[in-house]
């Protein structure tokens, strides 16, 4: 039980199981798929903050971003 | 009698009373009185005794041994000046017997019979002791100038010396910075622990920075080694006494702090990573990933430059596989795992469970939104506090127009910064429904996704997706490869491809990934489900 407290507000193993409604995953495979999903989530969470990032930054400087846009295509 | 003349001074500078000329003098007057004819004359200048390794000396015994039988005398002045050593003294004396040579001492008896060996033994030794009693005289002033604070020789590149090489002058004071190359080492030594770079990097830097220009040579990385090295203490302020390996305050000017230091002695242990490896390299995302069909190691990646640029190829890098040397263009490797990926989707029957993921995790990083939104409300509260102040400068002439034109721009500027951030994080904070979209639609095209991903994301998608990587047949292409237990290849969409080229209308259960994704449970649902 130790590794469900790896990542805080973590979906418990029962709570999976619930969403699962497969009575025939074992503990360690539900375990795998909340970690690979959690994964998952992480990554997707880090490029949705990326590229809210990159529009803030866009709508912060627009006339920079237009400078770069230009040189670039020169 | 025929004999040679060897004669020694341990430096051009000694003294009248053993200076090469009077020592000559004194042995051709020996070898007159013994009625010795004297063969050759060896002067040995600037050459300690310490050691029988001395050019001339050795040139005379070499003499010896090729006129064997003809010579008879090794004429020196003194015992001192043959060795200041017992061992090299006897033992060299034993090889000029065998040769039929005998020492002869101009002002000392020695010889071959039992009191005159006795002699030439104490002699021997009171040599050696001289020599012992000088060298720890030497060592003794150079442990009392460390002491005191002063760096007894040579200081590292970046210091003058003080008094160096100055006869009968000793360092009375420490060695003062070099103000030209002072701060350029000093740059490098700050910089080391923060670039991670390899000392290679370093004395390139160095270069561009002026050192070449200044020392008139180009700086090797041998030279910062040595001042990442053995200099290191001294440019930290410390002076070390090699003898006894204790420490002390130098009086010099230091370059470095001694935490700065030890640092540096850190990177260089490798407790702190030194240079910054990039373990995935943007351009071969796949690398690591794509193993070779052949020898089952991961390819790698090289970017030969041939005609007009370089040229990005992916390659098996085992020696021993009949694969090496066979390069797949990155191009062709990449669009063809592009197409792979477009196959894979998350099984839909774990979908709840990826809501649900998705919902805790957002909420998760939601609490640090939240936070970040109060810090914007409360620095928007000063500056608008800022910018009535201004206002009320203006109005009792604090400001004048320009001034006031300038300050109001300035924190403007500022405020409508920070309300976007604000309205930002506030958007981030409460739209959870919008991110649910957002998470569903990435998965639904796993191939368009991948492409977009920023490059230190893909080799955490990649691993996610093969966690044992994808054999690649430069035939066949991509063989079939264990998947992550969430995802599965998804043949249903290989079918639609085929149904749709037979321009047969779609039978139904074969709709697109994208709505069967976005099936499942709502936000709601899911939170209620999950708060049971």
């Amino acid at each position: 039980m130790a590794s469900e407290n790896k990542f805080i507000n973590m979906l418990s193993i029962e709570q999976t199981k619930k969403l699962l409604k497969d009575p025939n995953i074992s503990d360690k495979e539900i375990e795998e798929i909340r970690d690979g999903f959690r994964m998952l989530a992480e990554i997707i969470f880090e490029k949705w903050q990326q590229e809210k990032q990159t529009k803030r930054v866009q709508k912060l400087y627009p006339q920079k971003e237009a400078l770069c846009k230009k040189e670039l295509s020169l | 009698m025929r004999g040679i003349i060897y004669t020694r001074v341990s430096s051009d500078e000694q003294v009248k009373g053993t200076s090469l000329e009077f020592q000559e003098e004194l042995c051709r007057k020996y070898c007159e009185q013994k009625s010795i004819e004297v063969l050759a004359i060896f002067k040995e200048e600037g050459a300690s005794a310490k050691t029988a390794d001395r050019a001339e000396f050795l040139r005379a015994i070499e003499f010896c041994r090729k006129n064997k039988g003809k010579l008879d005398a090794f004429v020196v002045a003194k015992v001192d000046r043959f060795a200041r050593n017992t061992e090299d003294h006897f033992y060299v004396r034993k090889i000029l017997l065998d040769y039929g040579v005998t020492l002869h001492s101009v002002t000392e008896p020695i010889g071959n019979n039992p009191a005159e060996k006795f002699v030439e033994t104490v002699l021997a030794g009171s040599s050696e002791f001289d020599n012992a009693i000088r060298k720890q005289r030497c060592t003794d002033g150079m442990i009392k100038r460390i002491n005191q604070g002063i760096y007894p020789w040579k200081p590292p590149v970046g210091y003058k010396c003080a008094n160096f090489k100055k006869r009968g002058e000793k360092k009375s004071e420490p060695d003062p910075p070099d103000d030209t190359i002072f701060p350029l080492i000093q740059r490098a030594l700050k910089e080391y622990p923060k670039r991670r770079c390899t000392q290679v990097e370093l004395a390139r830097l160095l270069d561009e920075w002026g050192l070449k220009e200044i020392r008139g040579r180009k700086t090797t990385p041998q030279f910062v080694d040595r001042m990442l090295g053995k200099h290191l203490k001294f440019y930290a302020g410390l002076l070390e006494n090699p003898w006894t390996g204790e420490e002390t305050e130098g009086q010099h000017i230091e370059m470095i702090t001694q935490e700065e230091m030890h640092m540096i002695q850190l990177v260089r242990a490798g407790r702190i990573n030194s240079a910054k490896h990039d373990r995935y390299n943007p351009n071969f995302p796949l690398r690591r990933t794509v193993i070779c069909v052949s020898c089952n190691r991961p390819l790698t990646g090289s970017a030969p430059r041939g005609n007009g640029g370089k040229y990005f190829y992916y390659h098996c890098h085992n020696k021993e596989c009949s694969l090496f040397g066979k390069s797949i263009p990155k191009e062709t490797l990449e669009n063809k795992f592009l197409e792979y990926l477009e196959k894979i989707t998350p099984k839909e029957k774990f979908l709840n469970v990826f809501k649900a993921t998705v919902l805790d995790l957002w909420q998760e990083k939601g609490k640090r939104f939240e936070s970040e939104a109060a810090k914007y409300e409360k620095r928007l509260e000063m500056l608008q506090a800022k910018r009535k102040r201004i206002f009320e400068m203006r109005e009792d002439g604090s400001y004048d127009k320009e001034e006031f034109q300038e300050r109001k721009e300035e924190v403007e500027n500022e405020i409508a910064a920070v309300k976007i951030s604000l309205s930002e994080s506030r958007i981030e904070q409460f739209d959870i429904e919008g991110s649910l979209t957002y998470a569903t639609n990435f998965i639904s095209n796993l191939g368009r996704q991948w492409f977009d991903l920023p490059p230190q994301l893909r080799p955490r998608f990649q691993q996610l997706i093969f966690p044992e990587g994808i054999p690649y047949d430069r035939v066949k292409g991509f063989g079939t490869a264990k998947l992550g237990l969430i995802f599965n290849l998804n043949r249903q969409f290989l079918r639609r491809k085929f149904v749709k080229k037979s321009q047969v209308v779609d039978p139904a259960g074969l709709e697109p990934a994208i709505s069967r994704m976005q099936t499942g449970c709502s936000a709601a649902e899911l939170r209620a489900l999950v708060h049971l």
